[in-house]
């Protein structure tokens, strides 16, 4: 075991209250852990400070929860990705949610690592948060003395690994509407191979038609952008007209009013920039069950 | 600290510093050699042990974190006297040369078999993407898994 000490203290919080309570006494030496499979990593490549006590809230119960009421669901932020994959109630309402977790990691991660977890941690990359914000999530956040907030996801996303969440907070579920009956999803990443890899690009879609006219549709994308976003321009340009506008090529350019990739090691801007415009092109007839744009 | 937990179904109490891997306990605290310690990333699943039945990957898991709760290793599966089947047919065919990925192999595809026991092809390559070997190309380990499903009475 390398010698560096990571923590001291490592407290199995036993409920939302306790977990709260333990927060408020170690003050800003505290630091949470849910699957703790990003954040043991960031502690001991230092690319985290060590903190004096770890405040484990992965077996409280009322965190672990899949909720799914008449109109809306409300998703347990310690819900681990593999619960989320095997969960009949996501399956039927907000599959993409499923999609997205199949393309994380493999499934030693998937049985620890959290939707929560996903999330805070903010990566540009992250799979979960673009399903997240086409389904128009909030995010549910306890703190001190029992004070409850929500935030829609859009603007708890802050920036690239920073989030709104201020000391002793702890995010305790998301929430979203369950899309309209006859609504289509997707979830789409690009990889460099099938498992255990960084998304070059990811990709939700949610869509509703009707009468032949597009009714309703979100676009998020990630590792485009400091953090995952919308593609409002883009929906602004499809929204209220027939589902063939999807098949015309030169619509994409507007992403570029949405998006801003960078070059890192795992491809450059311009490689961004295309296959953004192309996944969409691609991804976008196929939900509406269209031959592929041809002008 | 002092942490409370089993073994292959057996108790220990042991005491650990706080920020001590689960791999790392299980390999110098009990001399459990078999959870192979490779990337230490969560990346290469060569430290894949069970916890409350479920594959995970020790070298990211606290020891913290398991406090009451059950963890099995390879050696709870089986031993060279008695190896449980996964392990026989790895050898068998041929699915192991330098044999550091195998424990982590046979935990995975123990659980894989054990709750899909009728898996095709596609759900053994999903159901074992976390472990990676670099000898052997993977062909003989599929096939020696595949070997132990069941067919589906069509």
């Amino acid at each position: 075991m390398p010698g560096k000490i990571l923590w001291n203290q490592y407290y199995l919080a036993k409920s939302l209250s306790d977990a709260l309570r333990l927060s408020e006494q170690s003050g800003p030496n505290a630091r949470w852990i849910a699957g703790g499979t990003d954040i043991i990593l960031a502690i001991s490549e230092g690319r985290l400070p060590p903190v004096d006590r770890l405040i484990d809230i992965s077996t409280i119960p009322e965190l672990s929860q899949i909720l799914k009421a008449r109109d809306f669901m409300e998703i347990g932020a310690c819900v681990t990705l593999t619960q989320l994959l095997q969960s009949d109630e996501v399956r039927k309402h907000a599959n993409l949610l499923i999609e997205a977790a199949r393309t994380i990691a493999g499934n030693q991660i998937r049985n620890q690592a959290t939707i929560g977890g996903n999330v805070v941690n903010a990566s540009p990359a992250a799979d979960m948060i673009p399903a997240l914000l086409v389904l128009d999530s909030s995010v549910l956040i306890s703190g001190f003395q029992g004070d409850c907030r929500a935030i829609p996801l859009e603007l708890f996303l802050l920036g690239n690994r920073k989030v709104n969440l201020r000391a002793g907070e702890l995010v305790t579920a998301f929430h979203f509407s369950i899309p309209p009956k006859g609504s289509k999803s997707l979830f789409r990443k690009v990889q460099p191979r099938r498992a255990m890899a960084i998304a070059t690009l990811n990709l939700a879609i949610l869509a509703y038609e009707s009468d032949g006219i597009i009714q309703e549709i979100r676009l998020a994308m990630g590792s485009v952008a400091p953090t995952a976003v919308r593609l409002k321009h883009l929906e602004q340009k499809l929204v209220g007209q027939p589902v063939e506008i999807v098949r015309q090529k030169k619509l994409y350019t507007v992403v570029e009013e949405d998006i801003t990739p960078i070059s890192d090691f795992r491809a450059s801007r311009n490689y961004r920039l295309q296959v953004a415009q192309n996944l969409l092109a691609e991804q976008l007839c196929q939900i509406f069950d269209l031959p592929e744009n041809v002008q | 600290m002092l942490l409370s937990f089993q073994v292959n179904q057996q108790q220990f109490e042991l005491e650990i510093r706080p920020d001590e891997m689960l791999a790392d306990v299980l390999r110098e605290r009990l001399g459990l050699k078999g959870t192979k310690i490779s990337c230490r990333e969560g990346e290469c699943g060569a430290c894949t042990v069970w916890l409350d039945e479920q594959p995970v990957n020790s070298c990211l898991t606290p020891a913290a974190k398991v406090q009451n709760r059950s963890i099995t290793t390879v050696e709870g599966l089986g031993n060279v006297e008695n190896p449980n089947s996964v392990q026989k047919r790895l050898a068998e065919y041929g699915a192991s040369q330098c044999g550091y990925c195998t424990p982590g192999f046979v935990m995975s595809a123990s659980a894989l078999l054990r709750d899909r026991p009728d898996a095709r092809r596609e759900e053994i390559i999903a159901g074992l993407e976390g472990n990676l070997c670099r000898c052997t190309g993977y062909v003989k380990i599929i096939e020696a898994v595949e070997s132990l499903t069941q067919k589906k009475e069509e």
